[in-house]
């Protein structure tokens, strides 16, 4: 089954370069519940650009450093 | 499994259950005698008494085992809920149409009054297992 969303991410390996910050402690400080950044990691979910904007943030990285949106 | 999630699954669970038990008593009640005599409306009001046992004694079990996340939500949540709410409007909406064509067609208000309700039990019951695919599936 195609995945709900073309929006890929490297959330995941930038939270681990992230003195390995976890789902738990991401999701607190954007604001989410940690599901929904799990579902975000395995590209279950598109998440608003609000919140694109604040993992970005929190990661310490610019958007396009974290989300992408590949044409194929 | 976040909260939502278990919520959703909780109020599927006391839906299916209590007018599961609604069915069934009906049912008997209407293969004894004439539809048209069939006392039903003590039943519907009775129903609603397992339906909020099951979903408050479910919601305190699943908020003592995660206290943290207890009625935790967020944008996902919310869209999810939107997106199951729609296919039960959907039901919610034919059933009434079917209530009001029975309504005009002098049907007994048994029917009308079950296909309201089964309008509103089957929507709501399309709208948690919606609610229940997209979390598992993704949106």
């Amino acid at each position: 089954m195609a995945k709900p969303t073309r929006v890929t991410n490297r959330i995941r390996q930038l939270r681990i370069d992230q003195n390995a910050m976890t789902q738990a402690e991401l999701a607190e400080q954007v604001g989410v519940t940690r599901q929904t950044v799990n579902a975000i990691e395995k590209g279950k979910y598109s998440p608003s650009l609000e919140v694109a904007f604040l993992i970005s943030r929190v990661l310490g990285r610019r958007l396009e450093d974290v989300f992408d949106y590949p044409l194929d | 499994m976040g909260f939502q999630e278990k919520s959703n699954i909780v109020m599927l669970t006391a839906l299916a259950v209590a007018y599961g038990w609604y069915g069934i008593q009906v049912f008997r009640l209407a293969t004894d005698e004439p539809v048209s005599e069939v006392m039903y409306q003590p039943l519907i009001l009775i129903v609603v008494v397992p339906l909020v046992v099951i979903a408050t004694i479910g919601h305190i079990v699943i908020s003592a085992l995660d206290p943290a996340e207890a009625d935790s939500s967020d944008e996902r949540d919310r869209e999810i809920a939107r997106r199951g709410s729609v296919v039960g409007g959907w039901i919610v909406s034919i059933a009434a149409f079917g209530a009001l064509l029975a309504a005009m067609a002098e049907i007994t208000h048994f029917w009308i009054a079950h296909v309201i309700l089964a309008g509103l039990v089957i929507g709501e019951l399309a709208d948690g297992a919606w609610r229940l695919i997209l979390y598992r599936r993704g949106i």
